[in-house]
């Protein structure tokens, strides 16, 4: 039968699927109003480049799936044909309803009882855009299917390096698989709190060689085959594409279904529009043209051109109102019939249609979308304005701000990282209302899972709602920005580390491992040992980078946390390993050594430096006497010394109290 | 006007758009056809009816891809034979013989009346058109045959990127007389490797140089000979990226350039000097990839399509009629297109 | 593969170093291998697919920008290099690839100094070595030269002959081995696969290879230290200069030290003499190319004002410098890099000024015209300062300054003093550098393919990859050295005035 099928696909139109729902609020208070779909993305709704991107990408015909706003969807394509938007040309559009879901799974659980798929199929979740040819892909999908009866699936993967911005942090993507492109392993790192990625050996043991990809993003795009539909419909708890692709993974044998994926490379790109980073990087993309041929000036998926693109990536319309003394830096696009007067800098923004904006306004990195007025001397900057807004003169919008539609906002108002709405939410308490057309919303924790933990906040912190520059937020990955700024970007040319710091590096891992899954600390001291050998380190450096392990583990294993407290309890852990390396008088040289290196380049350690002392001489690990001389030897300009001091003082007062007792 | 109206139009402009239609001689013949089909089965009565329908089609083209000159002008062109076949139809003129006093004294009374019906215009039409067709379906091949006129034996000759007819011509030389070229690769499109290896076949001594040696190269160079995408009403071009480097090279060691023209690459429009208002910008990848990691986030990085190569840069069109200095563009185009119809 | 290798002798030899050069193979290594039978050529071979094999759960890190050219190319070497393939875990790579150097570097020092007392002791056999090598040389010579004719473009023959004679006598250097310390032996293999690039990086290498070499250097019996240290710098430049041609910055740097050598007083222990060496480089480095590049920069500095959109051509360490500094004095400015194909040295420029946090825009050359009205000064490096004014520098660096010409943009080319030459020169055909062609036909930037990758199946074809260019005079508006802003012409005044000379 499936043959048959497959034959009768040659002949067969080319399908996408687009699930235009997005099952979430991550949209808020902008989407309760428009849906995703109609999101203005540099002036455009966000359909109008998915169904383009289709249909330049050969696509024939297209299956929209809503569940809300159906009304507004369908009208807005119905206009778009009538104003015979490019894709209306080359492809069908068939909006399907079903109300009834609740997910992405349910949609296509809805579309294979529908039975309209008849064939291999582009699927694509909600907020795609792109510029890639499709066919090329399919067709090698096709020849996967030939060979494999039971691939299901072609992933479209993008590379992008680390930091860079078009890559979302939610779904920071760790990839194994083969040499022909079938996939072992498929984890989105970004929300999960693992540290380690664990591969099954008999990944690696099976293949005759593996792949495993840390440089790409996920465009949310697949190539399913036809099985892909009853494969959602036989497993109910698969609601999302990744559960899919992770279900199909584990039970691959169960199911027999393979999946495999694809490199876009050159000049294709493709995103999706998840949150409202991706929303803010794919937008300064388009703006730098990554998404050619869907580009501004170009007309998206209309034939008439309305923008004009300057030098500095600035995109102007025919009939923008801009006084001399305005200007526009960089990475802008202003709509049509807007106005911007004196004095007024733009830079990093998209400035919708017919908005009116005062004097000595700034707007940075904003997004500001049609028809609001922004009187004089407002400041803008990292925030979202809804549409039809008023925003009287002196307000300053900052810090990641959303406006939805029609919020008004009075003189001098200052709002920070704040969602606003219009209307009067029903289960609101009224503390929260700025003015009758403005209510502050709860602001709701980027991630769904909703954890009180110190390192979920650092995380949502991170991934605040908008990118605002590094420098205001204070990123825990210090230690990766060298101080020599020229290396800064060069990842890949880290020195070749010497043996000692990878057995040092191994010794962490080992006690982190050890302490998580509560491993006998005598295995550790065989594990350690054995690393010892394997880089030929001195007896005295294993000393050294024991304890240098331990004290460092508190920033891997209790991330923001208390130093001192973490590292009281990993010291108890870890007990017997000190007492194994600790034994004579040289060792607890090394060890102190370890230690005021350790706090030399480290803030935390160096204030509780005399508690972690007074710990170790409390337990027999260090000598008085090793002590004493010790720090007789240490720069007494240090503050480090200064920190020590106290502890010694009393050490020798402490001697001297015996030694008088004594006599 | 309907949308609906403009069907083959738009499908058109959605076949360039999606690259079905790529080279400017493709475009040429489809816009042929497009307007063949229109005289043919258009709804039309007078000659006045007809020339709204294809200035209809004109503006939208020139709304939707501005850049693409290549279908305006040719029914810019029709546009002039339609004119021509009427007045000649109602012997308005004396045989539509084209004197110079003609041309000019016929500019003067613009007024003119296209309204009455002229039956015989239709089959007119389309007999002019066929040997349109043919003349630019041969239109490749006439300026092949004056190679030999330009090329001289042990020459060295300097070509940038690739274009069909550039290579015809070449190849046609090839066949009696023995010279080498030098193709410019033309990053980040790299055209000029295709052009290299099809040259080579023709048995042509063939040198590939990157984009920065072209002046190193030059002071050996006898001739440049380069295609271009539209010439402008100036005498200028509109080439591909990096022309302007190589004619201001030339110019320095005094080598002629020569520009293979179809007469439906000449344009009645000047543009201003200004890059910004009538280049494109293609996508920065083939420039710096995606994938080159955070730096991305900070550097604008364009990737230019087009280059204005002014006309004094410029030493001699050579279109299907023969050689002609960039001074005598404005002559040409008188003869191709009819005033009235540069603004549209 | 080993039949061929038995009928064509050369052919394969001259294939094997291009390989190496590709691989970055270490050079001593490679000598080893071809000093051995072909046998064991062949064998190095599978033993680099074994490795290969092994090594196939490769971790694809994301790509950078270009990491810097130098260190991925000595890395790729070193994990080749690897002898044991059972080690070949990641870890154990770096350990036993550190391993195998030491111990061909040992190898070669031994070598060295075994050649070093020959030399010395009696310098006829040498020279009949070299007789006798140009001999055997010749009835090759022109065998090969057929084989290769085809590729080449005839205006350049002249060069091109430079890089075959290059090729063959590397392999008689391997042979007798005689007196190069192994330092050139790394340095000339990274002068060779252009891991070390720039003159002034080259410049730098060069002159800290000379100070190991005086470390090193033992004053052989009945020889006078500076006679014979001068002989063997001699022999080892000869040696470097078949690698990759010399640049003006390192013939001036070998002149000026060879100058010190002769004038030096010899009343001194040879302890003294090797202090005193030493400090002369040191003083060369310090003085002729730190700060001159200093003086230059504050020079430059001056002409950089607020709001200035300037543009540079490829990497040149003084313009980043120049460029840095200038942003360090809170100088506000844009910089507009422009790069080329094969090197694309302007994306290392980008990386460097980028994580100083200058704003950067980036295009190719041939958009050059596209940006040049919006620049107001360009600032280009040079290779070397010509008699008659003209200035040599990377291919391109002349197209730039045309068209900035054309546009009337200030062109101001920044050059160390020790960078000129007395040479004059008019084109960039006598005196020039042909670089790899295989470079011409991979396409770096994307992943497109080219037909050009099957260049060598079409006889009539030959990519040109020329190094530099002469800029004339008249396209510069000034010359920055660390003497004085002066018109180009002005460069005989300073080569006259040049102290030593």
């Amino acid at each position: 039968m499936s043959k048959l099928n497959k034959d009768v696909s040659q002949k067969d139109v080319v399908q996408a699927v687009v699930v235009a729902e997005y099952f979430g609020n991550e949209f808020a208070p902008i989407t309760n109003d428009t849906p995703l779909a109609l999101l203005p993305l540099l002036n455009v709704p966000l359909i109008e480049y998915t169904l383009e991107f289709l249909s330049l990408g050969g696509i024939e015909e297209t299956f929209l799936f809503c569940c809300s706003n159906v009304d507004t969807i369908k009208q807005h394509i119905k206009k778009s044909i009538e104003k015979s938007a490019g894709w209306s040309l080359t492809m069908q559009v068939r909006v399907i309803v079903s109300e009834s879901c609740r997910s992405f799974g349910d949609c296509l659980r809805d579309l294979d009882a529908k039975g309209l798929i008849r064939s291999d199929f582009v699927l694509l979740e909600p907020g795609i855009v792109g510029n890639i040819k499709l066919l090329p892909i399919l067709k090698k999908h096709v020849d996967i299917c030939k060979a494999d009866k039971g691939a299901a699936m072609t992933l479209v993967l993008q590379e992008a390096g680390v930091g860079q911005k078009g890559r979302c942090l939610y779904e920071e993507l760790l990839l194994v698989a083969t040499t022909n492109y079938r996939v072992l392993l498929h984890q989105k790192l970004g929300v999960s709190k693992k540290r380690k990625i664990e591969v099954p050996l008999e990944m690696i043991m099976d293949n005759s060689s593996v792949n495993i990809y840390h440089n790409l993003k996920d465009t949310h795009l697949a190539i399913c085959s036809a099985s892909v539909l009853p494969l959602f419909s036989d497993n109910f708890d698969f609601q999302t594409k990744d559960d899919f692709v992770r279900g199909l993974l584990m039970n691959e044998e169960i199911l027999g279904s393979t999946i495999y994926w694809h490199r876009i490379s050159g000049s294709e790109y493709a995103a999706a529009v998840t949150n409202w980073r991706m929303y803010q990087s794919i937008s300064r993309d388009i703006l730098h043209r990554w998404l050619y041929p869907l580009v501004p000036d170009m007309g998206i998926s209309s034939q008439h051109r309305n923008y004009v693109h300057l030098q500095n990536n600035i995109y102007r319309s025919k009939d923008v109102h801009l006084t001399q003394n305005s200007s526009l830096i960089e990475d802008v696009i202003i709509g049509s019939g807007t106005s911007v007067a004196d004095k007024t800098n733009v830079s990093r923004s998209i400035i919708g249609e017919s908005v009116k904006i005062g004097k000595n306004v700034v707007i940075e990195d904003s997004y500001v979308f049609s028809n609001t007025v922004i009187k004089d001397h407002c400041d803008i900057k990292h925030s979202v304005i809804g549409h039809d807004c008023v925003i009287e003169p002196q307000c300053k919008i900052t810090q990641a701000c959303i406006l939805g539609d029609g919020v008004k906002l009075h003189k001098k108002t200052v709002i920070e990282n704040e969602l606003i709405q219009s209307q009067k939410p029903k289960d609101e308490l009224l503390t929260n209302k700025l003015n009758e057309k403005a209510y502050k919303l709860k602001i709701q924790n980027c991630s769904t899972e909703i954890s009180d933990s110190e390192e979920d906040g650092l995380l949502s912190r991170k991934l605040l709602r908008l990118h605002i520059h590094e420098e205001d937020v204070p990123s825990d990955d210090e230690s990766f920005k060298s101080t020599d700024s020229e290396d800064e970007l060069s990842y890949t040319t880290s020195p070749v580390p010497d043996d000692t710091n990878l057995f040092l590096n191994e010794v962490i891992d080992s006690l982190a491992r050890g302490f998580e899954d509560k491993l006998q600390c005598d295995n550790l001291i065989l594990e350690i040992n054995s690393s010892r050998y394997a880089y030929n380190v001195t007896v005295k450096e294993v000393n050294f980078n024991v304890v240098k392990a331990i004290l460092t583990l508190p920033f891997q294993l209790f991330v923001g946390q208390a130093y001192l407290q973490s590292l009281r309890l990993l010291l108890v852990y870890f007990s017997p390993i000190l007492t194994n390396y600790l034994r004579n008088v040289s060792a607890m040289g090394d060890c102190l050594q370890a230690i005021e290196e350790f706090a030399s380049t480290n803030n935390e350690l160096n204030e509780c430096v005399a508690a972690v002392l007074n710990w170790f001489y409390d337990k027999d690990y260090l000598s008085e006497e090793v002590i004493l001389d010790w720090f007789s030897s240490i720069d007494s300009n240090t503050r480090f010394y200064a920190r020590v001091q106290p502890f010694t003082n009393w050490l020798q007062q402490a001697e001297e109290a015996s030694s008088s007792g004594d006599e | 006007m309907l949308e609906t109206e403009l069907v083959d139009v738009i499908n058109l402009i959605s076949d360039i758009r999606h690259g079905k239609v790529y080279t400017s001689y493709d475009v040429a013949i489809h816009t042929e056809q497009l307007i063949e089909k229109l005289i043919s089965e258009g709804q039309w009565n007078t000659a006045e009816d007809l020339m709204v329908l294809i200035k209809a089609r004109i503006n939208r083209i020139m709304s939707a891809l501005p850049q693409e000159s290549t279908p305006v002008n040719i029914m810019r062109h029709i546009l002039k034979i339609i004119r021509e076949l009427y007045d000649t139809g109602f012997k308005y003129k004396s045989e539509g013989q084209q004197s110079l006093h003609h041309l000019i004294t016929s500019n003067v009374d613009n007024a003119e009346d296209y309204s009455k019906p002229l039956p015989s215009l239709r089959s007119s039409l389309l007999d002019h058109l066929a040997e349109y067709k043919t003349g630019l379906e041969l239109s490749t091949d006439n300026i092949a045959t004056q190679a030999l006129e330009h090329i001289h034996a042990d020459e060295i000759i300097l070509t940038v990127g690739k274009s069909n007819t550039v290579e015809k011509f070449l190849k046609h030389a090839a066949e009696k007389r023995k010279f080498q070229v030098i193709v410019v690769e033309a990053a980040p499109l790299y055209h000029g490797h295709e052009m290299a290896i099809n040259l080579t076949k023709s048995n042509i001594q063939t040198t590939v140089i990157p984009d920065s040696a072209v002046f190193a190269m030059m002071s050996r160079v006898n001739k440049v000979i380069i295609g271009t995408h539209t010439v402008m009403a100036n005498g200028g071009l509109r080439a591909a990226c990096g022309v302007h480097m190589v004619a201001l090279a030339a110019k320095r060691y005094s080598v002629p350039i020569m520009v293979l023209a179809h007469m439906y690459k000449l344009s009645p429009l000047h543009l201003c000097y200004e890059q910004d208002a009538f280049n494109i910008c293609a996508s920065p990848a083939d420039v710096l990839p995606y994938s080159s990691g955070p730096i991305i986030n900070k550097v604008h990085v364009y990737n230019p399509v087009f280059d204005y190569v002014p006309p004094d840069l410029v030493t001699l069109f050579i279109s299907h009629q023969g050689g002609n200095a960039p001074s005598y563009v404005y002559r040409l185009l008188s003869e191709l297109y009819d005033p009235n119809d540069n603004e549209i | 593969m080993k039949v061929a290798a038995e009928k064509k002798d050369i052919k394969v030899e001259t294939k094997h170093i291009q390989k190496s050069k590709n691989e970055g193979c270490e050079l001593s290594k490679s000598q080893q291998t071809r000093v051995t039978s072909k046998k064991s050529n062949s064998e190095l071979n599978t033993h680099f697919i074994t490795n290969k094999e092994k090594l196939n759960t490769n971790i694809q890190a994301p790509s950078s920008i270009l990491p810097f050219i130098e260190r991925t190319k000595l890395e790729e070497s070193k994990v080749k290099v690897v002898k044991e393939p059972e080690k070949a875990c990641i870890e154990g790579l770096s350990k036993a690839e550190i391993k195998a150097q030491r111990r061909a570097i040992q190898d070669a020092q031994r070598n060295a100094k075994i050649n070093q007392k020959s030399i010395v002791n009696d310098k006829q056999p040498e020279k009949s070595i070299k007789k006798v090598e140009n001999k055997k040389a010749i009835p090759l010579k022109t065998e090969v030269f057929k084989t290769l004719d085809k590729h080449r473009v005839s205006l350049f023959n002249h060069l091109y002959f430079e890089e075959f004679e290059k090729l063959q006598s590397l392999k008689n250097f391997t042979i007798c081995n005689n007196g190069v310390h192994p330092v050139f032996f790394k340095l000339g293999e990274e002068y060779r696969s252009k891991s070390i690039l720039g003159s002034n990086a080259r410049c730098l290498a060069l002159l800290s290879a000379f100070k190991t070499l005086v470390i090193d250097f033992k004053t052989p019996p009945n020889q006078e230290f500076y006679r014979s240290l001068e002989l063997t710098i001699g022999v080892c430049v000869s040696y470097l200069n078949k690698c990759r041609p010399l640049a003006v910055s390192m013939t001036n740097a070998v002149r000026t030290i060879k100058l010190l050598l002769t004038q030096s007083d010899i009343n001194e222990t040879d302890i003294e003499k090797k202090k005193n060496v030493l400090e002369r480089i040191d003083r060369y480095i310090q003085d002729d190319i730190d700060t001159a590049g200093e003086a230059i920069s504050l020079r430059v500095q001056e002409k950089v004002s607020n709001g200035d959109v300037i543009l540079t051509y490829g990497y040149s360490s003084l313009i980043k410098r120049i460029l840095v500094d200038a942003h360090k004095r809170e100088k506000r400015f844009k910089v507009i890099v422009l790069d080329s194909r094969p090197l694309l040295e302007g994306k290392e420029m980008l990386r460097r000024l980028v994580c100083n946090d200058i704003p950067c825009s980036y295009l190719l050359i041939n958009a050059a015209s596209f940006v040049m009205s919006r620049v107001t000064k360009v600032l280009l490096g040079a290779h070397a300062l010509l008699a008659n004014g003209y200035v040599m520098s990377r291919t391109g660096t002349a197209q730039v300054a045309l068209v900035a010409n054309a546009y009337k943009k200030p062109v101001l080319v920044c050059c160390e003093n020790y960078k000129f030459c007395e040479r004059a020169q008019t084109d960039s055909f006598v005196y020039n550098e042909i670089g790899d062609c295989e470079a011409l036909a991979t396409i770096n930037t994307s992943e497109r393919s080219t037909e050009l990758v099957n260049w060598k199946n079409y006889k009539k074809l030959a990519p040109l990859n020329l190094m530099y260019d002469v800029t004339p005079s008249d396209l510069v508006t000034a010359v920055v050295t660390e003497i004085a802003v002066l018109p180009c012409t002005s460069v005989p005044v300073i080569l006259r005035i040049r102290p030593g000379e």
